[in-house]
């Protein structure tokens, strides 16, 4: 079996590196005490797991916190509703027998900046978000939104530049899913509103979380087949 | 991603943070397009409590905005002095959204100096206000031509209209409803467009359909406007917002059309003779944006197009900042 050090070369982290920070890309592990109280929220990480996943096809993430403070940061609850939804969307992913790999979650677009991309006025503001910023970091661009007053909670345009997910500091789990359902899009697959446990039947028709994170044969080797999927380390 | 529809009997609760089962910003929305009496006065509790984060105040400025009444407006007038505010943006937003002259009075009385981060925002919505009511001033800067983008010959990407048949037209106005501007449409006069993946259907304003379309060499007016269908849930949101005004030139007019959120996405020249404008648009050099060239003619709503182009690659998108850890 490689060796973690040699699972980290492959997905391009440098020489030296932190297991939670670097290998998983995290900013701190589970269990995130600042979740409201939702059952099956994963409370630790499982680095066999992780180093299994990698020797599977994966894809790379580069994720943007829009509307960061003067530190550079979000509240702690939406730093931790990130880390939880890309470790929720490993196990989603890791059921299909994709891994994500290396996780750059320090992209920021700070508040000040005032952009206004941090309140997502509606459709069209999230398709301008994703248009204006690339991380260049050759990951699949992913934007971590504070609110959105339209009728969605994430969006990945047609175009299929990057995604973009409300952060709903109450809802970890539903912001997880959200997360996954917008990768889903990113790699093309359409929604599967007949299908309540899949993680692509939207929201207002799927069944309540964790029971609506499923994907099927025929979506797994859509998802394999995508341009943005790394072979296995 | 659509999110939940929420019980109307819980929409108060979830929408000042007390039940918390449901996204607060999605119970705003959904809020601002029930017929509840007691709305503007719920969303103003947001908007006006001090404590509440910035999320929830600014989706509350938007979502009084939508509602779009005099008490909705008023709300917003009595919070648009406090200029340090950090819903700010949306207050100016809305107002210019649905304001009366009323409120292009009170943003004018701001004396905003261009160093405010709001700036952009103000001269954007006092535009927008004045376009609507037709009066004098307020009138933002065209582009330098060295700023609209031109598709390359080879390769581009083609640009389909269509006229829209009516059942879709009606839906796509009942959905224009909840996202106000101050002005009407026709449903026979909406147009498809269908683009790099995306739909936009043009609306133009009823106001200025037929021989009324002389009047735009008149005076200024939001022309049209775009919807964009959501590739998440089918349903249309404004994308689009076409400013004219009369520009120099026997007919002539200046077009600019700006996105939802205020940024200049089009801009070129149209000519009225009779009934028929002729125009030509071209997209403004902005981080991440298509060129794009359209030509074509506009009689009583309906848009016939003599050429139509979209480049396959995009202006240098910007790099996101990056926290050192």
């Amino acid at each position: 079996m490689a060796s973690l050090r040699q699972l980290a070369a492959c997905i391009g982290l440098p020489g030296n590196f932190s297991v939670v920070g670097g290998f998983f890309g995290y900013a701190s592990p589970p269990p995130w005490n600042q979740a409201p109280p939702q059952a099956n929220l994963p409370q630790s990480l499982s680095l066999l797991m992780q180093m299994k996943r990698l020797k599977q096809k994966h894809f790379h993430l580069d994720l943007v916190r829009v509307g960061t403070d003067s530190n550079g940061l979000l509240s702690p609850a939406d730093e931790q509703n990130l880390d939880c939804a890309v470790q929720m969307a490993r196990e989603v992913y890791g059921a299909i027998g994709v891994g994500i790999g290396r996780v750059d979650r320090w992209w920021m677009i700070p508040l000040s900046d005032n952009t206004g991309f941090d309140v997502i006025d509606d459709d069209c503001e999230a398709e301008d978000l994703i248009d204006d910023f690339d991380a260049p970091g050759g990951g699949i661009d992913a934007f971590l939104v504070q609110s959105w007053a339209g009728s969605t909670v994430g969006l990945t345009p047609a175009k299929g530049d990057g995604v973009a997910v409300e952060s709903r500091e109450n809802d970890f789990l539903g912001t997880a899913r959200s997360f996954s359902h917008e990768l889903g899009h990113y790699f093309g697959l359409g929604h599967e509103n007949d299908k309540p446990n899949n993680l692509m039947c939207q929201s207002s028709k799927a069944n309540p979380m964790p029971g609506s994170t499923q994907l099927n044969s025929d979506q797994a080797n859509d998802i394999k087949d995508s341009d943005d999927m790394h072979p296995a380390c | 991603m659509a999110s939940f529809v929420i019980p109307i009997e819980r929409l108060p609760d979830v929408v000042l943070g007390k039940d918390q089962k449901f996204p607060r910003a999605e119970a705003m929305a959904q809020l601002a397009a029930s017929e509840r009496p007691d709305r503007a006065t719920l969303l103003a509790q947001v908007l006006e409590q001090a404590g509440e984060p910035r999320r929830y105040r600014a989706v509350a400025a938007i979502a009084l905005g939508r509602i779009a009444t005099s008490a909705s407006e008023e709300i917003l007038l009595r919070n648009l002095p406090k200029t340090a505010d950090d819903s700010f943006p949306e207050v100016l937003l809305s107002l210019g959204r649905i304001g009366s002259a009323k409120a292009l009075t009170a943003i004018d009385a701001l004396k905003l100096s261009p160093q405010h981060p709001a700036w952009a925002k103000a001269a954007y919505a006092a535009a927008l206000i004045a376009h609507r009511l037709g009066l004098p001033g307020h009138e933002l800067p065209f582009p330098a031509e060295a700023n609209l983008l031109k598709p390359p010959a080879t390769p581009a990407r083609p640009i389909e209209f269509t006229p829209l048949e009516p059942m879709t037209a009606r839906g796509v106005l009942d959905a224009m409803k909840r996202h106000p501007y101050g002005i009407t449409f026709d449903p026979g006069k909406l147009t498809r467009i269908r683009c790099a993946g995306e739909t936009n259907i043009f609306c133009p304003n009823r106001e200025f359909q037929g021989n009324a379309v002389a009047r735009l060499r008149e005076r200024k007016a939001v022309a049209a406007l775009g919807a964009l269908q959501s590739p998440e849930t089918g349903d249309y949101s404004v994308s689009y917002v076409f400013l004219a005004r009369p520009a120099s030139g026997a007919g002539a007019i200046a077009i600019m059309a700006y996105r939802c959120s205020g940024t200049l996405a089009l801009a070129g020249t149209a000519t009225v003779a009779g009934a028929q404008v002729e125009f030509e648009l071209r997209s403004v050099r902005r981080p991440g944006a298509l060129a794009i060239s359209v030509k074509g003619a506009m009689q009583d709503g309906r848009v016939q197009i003599t050429e139509a182009a979209s480049s396959t690659t995009r202006e240098k998108r910007r790099e996101p900042a990056r926290l050192v850890v």
